[in-house]
Order: C-alpha cells, then sequence, then structure tokens
C-alpha cells in the first residue's frame, strides 16, 4: 500500500524540485536560438543584447560567449569581442573555433603581438589547463610508480631514471602553468581611442593611445584609473571604464 | 791678491746675516680668520703669522663646537739691507659642529725664550638653512669667496603646460676643498613640473668667479610643466667634502718626519663631510594652452615641427597592402607627437602604425616616424589622401595644421579576390605595433565561424582548472601517495640499515607467541608440557641471541654464559631433568617459573 503511495510522490517531488530549473533550461535555450535568429538576419546589436541578457542571468558558457563575440565582432566592436572570445576560450581552450575567430579578428584590427622570445613560444605551446593537466598527469604518474615499487623489485636505475624524468617533466609543466597562469587574467580595452596616461587623472599627460581589443594586466588602481602593462610592453595609467576584466568577479546564479 | 780680497769680501757677506742675529726683529704674532660668520656645513681659515722667529711652538686649545684641521705651515725670510726678518705662518681650517656664536681665545706661541698671545677672535656660526638663505642670495648673482659650492641654473620663462622647457644646471665645486666624486645627478624639488632624466656623466670644465675658481659640472636638461600655475623649483645635489682630520701641533723644524701634509693624504687622514648644495628657488610659471583655435585632431604636441609623407610601393593590386611612411621632425615634446590619422574611409583599409624615434644631439630636436600599412580596397583609387598634424608653436603663440600632399598611386585589379587573412598576412611584414588607434572595421569581419547552436554548460564563475575541487583532490591524493611512499622506503631501508632491531623484533614476536603458549600450559597444569615448552623457548631466545642453532644449546652451556645461580639456569635445569624423568609442578611453582622466565628473556632481549 505504501509503495504505491510513495511513487506519485517521489515523482511529484521531483517535479516540484526540477521544474525551475528545466523552466530556465527552456528559457535560456529560446533565448539564445532567439538571438541565434536576430544574428541571422543581420541585426548583430540586438543578438549582443540577447546573449548579453543570457549571461548576466544565467553565467557563462562557452556557445554564448562565443556568439556574443561573433555579434561584437560584426557590430564593430572589436574590444568587445575579443573579451567574450577570451572569456569563450578559457570554458573551451581547444575550441578552433572560437581561436580562428580571435585570431581572424586581432589580425584585422591589426593587434599584433610583439615579437615572444623562444622560451615564451615554448610556453605558449600549451594553454594554462593543459599544462596544469600535463602537472597533475606527472604527479600521478610518478606516485604510482613510487607505490608500485614497494611491490615490484625495480632495479636503482630504473626507479632512479623513472622518478627523475617524472620530477623533471612535472617541474617543467608546472612552470608552463605560472607562467601562463600570468596571462590568465588580463582586462581588454573595450574603449576605443583611449589613452596611456602618465598620472592618474584625467589632464594628465598621455604617452600614447591604445587600441581597442588590446589585452592588458592591471597592476595597481588609484581613483578611477589602473596602472597597467599592455601585451606589448607599454605602461601607463588608463581610466578603469575604458577596460572590462576577462575573469569576471560576481557572484551568479549557477544554473547546469 | 786681488782674488784675495774678493773671496774675503764674499765669505763676510755670506756670514753677515749670522751677525746680525742677534739683531733680529720683535716676535710678534697675529692671527686672522677668512670669515667672522659662516654656515654650519661650511668652514672657515684661520692664520697665524708668527714674525720674528724661524721657530715656534703653537699651543692650540680645544674649544666645544669647534674642530681645527692643521692645513699645514709656510715660512718667509726675508733679508733687506742687511736687516734680517723671518716669519711662520700655520693654517688652521675651523670646522663648526653647531651654529652659534664662538671665541677663539689669545693662543699662545712660544718662540726660543718668548712667548706671545694672539688677540681672542670672535663669529658667528649660523644654520644650514639661514647660510643657504644668505648663500642663496649670493649665488643666484655673484658667489663670494667663501663659497664652497653652489648651484647656478639658466632662466625659466613663463611657458605652457605640456611644452619643453630647454635648462642648464651647473654645479660649482670650490677648487680650494678637496671633493668625493658625487653619486648622483642633482634632484629636482618641485610640483607639478616634470624633468627628463640627468646624465651621471656631466660634462666636467673649470670657472673663475670672482677670483675663485670653481670646478663645475653642467647637465643639459629640460622641464616641462603638467598642471597650470606658478611652481617653485628647486634643485639639490649631495655632495662630500673631503676634510683633513686634526693634527698634533707641529714643530716647524724638529718633530716626526711625518709631521706632513703628505702623509696626511697617504695615511687616509681625511675626514668625510656630507654637505647638501642646492640652488637659489626659482619659479616656474605654466599656462593653458588656449581653446581658442584648437584642431580636433591636436594631440598636445607644442613646438615647430615639418611632417613628410611618402608611400612604397605606388604600384600595387587590390588587396596588396601599401606602407606608408610618416615622419615628424622639428623640436617639441615628442611624446605627445601622434601620428596624423588616416582619414577614415570605405576604400581603404588601414592597420595601426608602428613608431620609432630618434632624439637628436641637441635635444629638443628629434624625428618620430610611423610606419603604417594600408591596403585599397578597389581599383578606381588614384592617390593616396592627404594627413594632417597638427600643433601648437609657442613662438607664434597659435595652433599650426600641417597637410601633406596626396600621393598618387596606380592601384590594378586582383583577379582573384584577397582574403582577409592573406591581406593581414603581407600587411605583417611591416611589423606594427599599435600606439595609434587603426580605423576601425564598422562593417564586420568575413571569414568568421559560424554561430555556436548549442549553449553548452553555464558555470557560475570562469575559474582555472586548478582552482577546481577534483583537481586539488588529485593533487593531495598523489601528495598522501608520495609521502606514503617515502616514509615506508625510509623505514624499509631503516631496518636494513640495522638488522639487530629487526631481530629484536622477531625475538619479541616469538617470545610473545611462546609466553601465550606456556601461559596456556600453565593454566591447563601440564606441568611436562609447560618445562618442554619452558626449554624450547629458553633454547630459541637464546640460539637467536648467541647466534647458534637453538636445540644444540645444552644446561653447561648457560650455566658456562649466564652463571648457575639465575632463574634461567634453574628453569633450564629442571625441564632438563623433567625431559629424562618425570616432575611435577605445582601451580605456584609454574606460576614463578612463569614470571621468572619472561622477565629474564625480556631483559635478554
Amino acid at each position: 500500500m505504501k509503495l504505491t503511495v510513495s511513487h506519485p510522490l517521489l515523482l511529484l517531488l521531483f517535479i516540484i524540485f526540477h521544474a525551475p530549473a528545466v523552466a530556465v533550461a527552456q528559457g535560456n535555450q529560446e533565448l539564445f536560438e532567439q538571438g541565434n535568429e536576430t544574428y541571422s538576419k543581420g541585426d548583430f546589436s540586438g543578438a549582443a543584447q540577447m546573449y548579453e541578457q543570457l549571461t548576466t542571468t544565467s553565467g557563462y558558457s562557452a556557445g554564448v560567449l562565443f556568439n556574443l563575440a561573433n555579434s561584437y565582432a560584426q557590430s564593430g566592436q572589436t574590444g568587445k569581442a575579443i573579451l567574450n572570445y577570451e572569456r569563450a576560450l578559457r570554458l573551451a581552450p581547444s575550441d578552433s573555433d572560437i581561436q580562428g575567430n580571435l585570431e581572424l579578428i586581432r589580425k584585422e584590427s591589426g593587434l599584433f603581438p610583439r615579437e615572444y622570445s623562444w622560451s615564451e613560444r615554448f610556453f605558449q605551446l600549451l594553454d594554462l589547463t593543459q599544462w596544469t593537466i600535463s602537472a597533475l598527469f606527472l604527479l600521478l604518474l610518478l606516485s604510482t610508480f613510487q607505490l608500485a615499487s614497494l611491490k615490484f623489485p625495480f632495479s636503482s636505475r630504473t626507479r632512479q631514471l623513472v622518478s627523475t624524468a617524472c620530477f623533471m617533466l612535472f617541474i617543467l609543466c608546472a612552470t608552463g602553468a605560472f607562467f601562463r597562469h600570468k596571462q590568465w587574467q588580463p582586462s581588454v580595452v573595450t574603449e576605443s581611442e583611449s589613452r596611456l596616461l602618465l598620472s592618474p587623472f584625467s589632464s594628465a599627460a598621455s604617452t600614447s593611445s591604445i587600441q581597442q581589443g588590446r589585452l592588458v594586466y592591471p597592476e595597481k588602481t588609484h581613483g578611477g584609473f589602473n596602472y597597467i602593462t599592455d601585451e606589448t610592453g607599454r605602461r601607463g595609467w588608463i581610466a578603469s571604464s575604458a577596460i572590462e576584466p576577462v575573469i569576471e568577479i560576481k557572484n551568479r546564479v549557477s544554473i547546469q | 791678491m786681488e782674488q784675495r780680497k774678493f773671496s774675503a769680501l764674499f765669505i763676510c757677506l755670506l756670514l753677515l746675516p749670522l751677525f746680525s742675529l742677534p739683531a733680529r726683529a720683535e716676535v710678534s704674532v697675529e692671527a686672522s680668520l677668512s670669515s667672522h660668520s659662516f654656515p654650519v656645513d661650511s668652514a672657515a681659515k684661520l692664520t697665524i703669522t708668527v714674525t720674528g722667529t724661524r721657530s715656534a711652538e703653537i699651543k692650540m686649545k680645544e674649544i666645544d663646537g669647534l674642530q681645527f684641521h692643521s692645513q699645514g705651515q709656510s715660512s718667509r725670510i726675508n733679508i733687506i739691507n742687511g736687516s734680517y726678518s723671518s716669519a711662520i705662518s700655520n693654517l688652521y681650517l675651523i670646522q663648526p659642529l653647531q651654529p652659534g656664536t664662538y671665541t677663539i681665545p689669545p693662543i699662545s706661541i712660544i718662540a726660543g725664550k718668548e712667548t706671545v698671545q694672539t688677540e681672542p677672535i670672535t663669529f658667528e656660526v649660523t644654520a644650514i638653512g639661514q647660510g643657504h638663505q644668505s648663500s642663496k642670495q649670493n649665488k643666484s648673482t655673484s658667489p663670494g669667496e667663501n663659497d664652497v659650492a653652489f648651484i647656478l641654473v639658466s632662466e625659466i620663462d613663463r611657458h605652457y603646460t605640456g611644452e619643453i622647457v630647454p635648462l642648464r644646471i651647473k654645479a660649482y665645486f670650490n677648487r680650494k676643498y678637496q671633493w668625493a666624486p658625487i653619486s648622483s645627478p642633482p634632484a629636482l624639488k618641485a610640483d607639478g613640473v616634470v624633468m627628463s632624466p640627468l646624465s651621471n656623466e656631466p660634462e666636467q670644465s673649470q670657472e673663475q668667479l670672482k677670483g675663485v675658481i670653481y670646478h663645475v659640472l653642467s647637465w643639459n636638461t629640460t622641464l616641462s610643466g603638467i598642471k597650470a600655475g606658478r611652481h617653485p623649483v628647486l634643485f639639490e645635489l649631495d655632495a662630500t667634502l673631503l676634510l683633513r682630520q686634526q693634527q698634533r701641533s707641529r714643530s716647524p723644524f724638529g718633530g716626526s718626519p711625518f709631521n706632513d701634509s703628505f702623509f696626511d693624504n697617504f695615511f687616509g687622514g681625511l675626514q668625510r663631510k656630507p654637505i647638501q648644495v642646492t640652488s637659489p628657488e626659482l619659479h616656474f610659471e605654466t599656462i593653458e594652452l588656449p581653446d581658442k583655435g584648437r584642431p580636433e585632431n591636436f594631440t598636445g604636441a607644442i613646438g615647430d615641427f615639418q611632417l613628410t609623407v611618402s608611400a612604397s610601393p605606388k604600384e600595387v593590386e587590390v588587396g596588396e597592402p601599401i606602407t606608408l611612411t610618416l615622419e615628424i621632425a622639428g623640436k617639441g615634446n615628442f611624446d605627445r607627437v601622434e601620428a596624423p590619422l588616416f582619414p577614415a574611409t570605405p576604400d581603404w583599409k588601414t592597420y595601426s602604425p608602428n613608431t620609432d624615434y630618434s632624439s637628436q644631439d641637441t635635444y629638443p630636436f628629434g624625428k618620430k616616424q610611423f610606419e603604417q600599412a594600408i591596403v585599397a580596397k578597389n581599383s578606381s583609387l588614384k592617390q593616396i589622401p592627404s594627413l594632417s598634424f597638427s600643433y601648437f608653436d609657442p613662438g607664434k603663440e597659435s595652433y599650426i595644421t600641417v597637410t601633406s600632399a596626396p600621393i598618387a598611386v596606380r592601384i590594378a585589379e586582383h583577379d582573384s579576390p584577397v582574403s582577409p587573412q592573406q591581406s593581414t598576412q603581407t600587411a605583417t611584414a611591416v611589423k606594427p605595433q599599435s600606439v595609434q588607434p587603426a580605423a576601425e572595421a564598422v562593417d564586420g569581419i568575413k571569414g568568421l565561424a559560424p554561430l555556436h547552436l548549442e549553449t553548452g554548460t553555464f558555470y557560475q564563475s570562469i575559474m582555472p582548472l586548478y582552482k577546481k575541487t577534483w583537481f586539488l583532490a588529485g593533487v593531495g591524493c598523489c601528495i598522501l601517495l608520495l609521502l606514503f611512499t617515502f616514509f615506508f622506503r625510509l623505514r624499509i631501508r631503516n631496518l636494513e640499515k640495522h638488522p639487530e632491531l629487526q631481530l629484536q623484533k622477531r625475538r619479541q614476536e616469538l617470545l610473545a607467541g611462546d609466553l601465550v603458549k606456556l601461559s596456556q600450559a600453565k593454566d591447563s597444569g601440564d606441568g611436562s608440557l609447560f618445562l618442554a615448552l619452558c626449554r624450547q623457548s629458553i633454547q630459541k631466545q637464546l640460539g637467536l641471541l648467541w647466534q647458534v642453532e637453538g636445540s644444540a644449546i645444552s644446561l653447561a652451556d648457560i650455566k658456562n654464559k649466564l652463571g648457575d645461580t639465575t632463574n634461567l639456569t634453574e628453569i633450564f635445569a629442571a625441564a632438563e631433568q623433567a625431559a629424562y624423568g618425570t616432575s611435577e609442578l605445582s601451580p605456584e611453582t609454574m606460576q614463578v617459573y612463569f614470571e621468572g622466565l619472561k622477565k629474564e628473556l625480556e631483559d635478554l632481549i
């Protein structure tokens, strides 16, 4: 008798707890498709607004950020486009569409990077996630081998060779991860005609202009200004309103 | 004969001063001070001149707040009309330790049997600030003989904010004193004014001002006001004066051979006295640039500039890049000179220019060159449009706009359309470094990958992998595993290194097992079994201890090694006896044997 009652009850509880999530997910999908439709009609600004709304209410997803970046790119907002490609790339680092579009828009906008040294080029072979995963894999390999060597009688030479190789590679991967981590949290210049200033006030002398879409690394803040180093190595103060961080720190409602 | 007379006369003339010695002048002394008012970071010269003697002992007295540094002695002999006189001059440098009014009391000079005294001398030592204030006034116009060091700067008139103003700074160091090499150039003390960095290798020369010779260090630099107003400007330079250490009083002809200034220097008898040299306070007045007539493309350049524009190649196909070279040369604040903006037009695609600045020897003259890649979008274009650059000329007090002439080009039609990637790759050859906003492509970008049709998973925030829980748990497990294997291996190695520990452990295990069996036999009341187990246990433990086969150990061996009176010997003897006969043991005896055996064997372990 109890069993026959509990089945509908469980079903009801399941519906009560999951219904809002399902409804939100459906709403997200509808808004997303609506954005895609608006984009295909050529209304890129309208599409961007819908994707922005989706991001604000539901959080970050690689698909939404990618489409948002495309919308900004097509509407000529290079800075915003690069910002969202960078964000999408952090969620899906191996997505070739994101990589390709980001590279294309940077080239189209003349945002050429500086010449990198050979060591920098080496560490750029993998992204932060790949270096981190590699480091974890090597740590796991090292610990498993050490454990196995308690059971299986490897020769001392073999044990030393494998352990040293694993450790050295682990150090290399950790260095790579550290190097890439320094580039993990840049900001992007999103305002056109921004300028680098000598001092943190608006009437200060300008050292140079900085192009929309440039990656910059804020070091300190004073008033409404940030002291930054851009990807080409230039330094100066820039209005905080002219840049947006790739990794935004804010609380969001998580919808999985 | 004549020759003899001449020789006698010559000898008489030579001996004349000796005969006239008793008729020498009376001994007198005079003391004089080079300055009766000087700042505490300066010094004055005290000269004591004793006439009428060739040797004198000067009794210098110590005075609180003053240090006397002997600078040497000079002597003078005069023979006038057969009248002989001599004088000795002693020079001292007086270095005050604190401001105040000082009096040098009469100084006693002993010349032979005579003692003479100087007149007391009163002088004033002023504070550093007061000294500088007073000296500043002198220094700005006419440095005096007593100036140790000072700074002079060239005149500064009224200028515009951001204008580059050439300036020459000259630091004068009196050659009468010894100086340590300066460690840093003069520092600017001013608000609202910036100065270009000074060289660590200034020009060096010598100048004579009012009869005083100075060693002069000169720097050429520029000042620039960053906000309008009247800004007080002061330059400071840290220098080190080298003063001789105070020496004991000297006797002009006697005493130690080391009583010489040469040895003062040779043996490092110099004291380092840091002083701060300052310039007179100047006022740098800056005014804002006029709003009237300010061109839209004015970026803050002030000075006098010329614009030159060239293009290469001038015959290209549609989509091929042309390198536009924009050169702005002249005199002014090149930090605010930016590339002229290429006119926004759908006919041309532009890239950010790269910049190269080269200054000439005579700053602020220089040349800034921009290289910009431009791409023609259609073949109907006949010329590159003219470019404009605006600056403010402070001489004419007006804004000037210079415009380049259009450059004729021939654009041919391309057989196949050029993809954005291709054109960009070619343009990359210019290696632009962005300093200027390129014309934004407002007409969208062709060749973008299409939209994604799935949203994918939503995340609350973007976080790196190393901050995720599963990753941290994985790293934690690996580290624990490594630590476990490390300590386990350490333990194994420790046991291998100390085999006695392993043996001891084995003996403890064996004994524990034997004691259990003995206890069981004791509890069952089986005396024969109890004694047999006692015998086995003793043999096993002693066998391990003595490194022999346990079963081969006899009562005689035990007696030999442990003695007759031990519990073990007694128990083993009872067990031997029981093994070859019969033996009945009471429970009490078994308990006594059990405890005795346990204690003895545990002690052995």
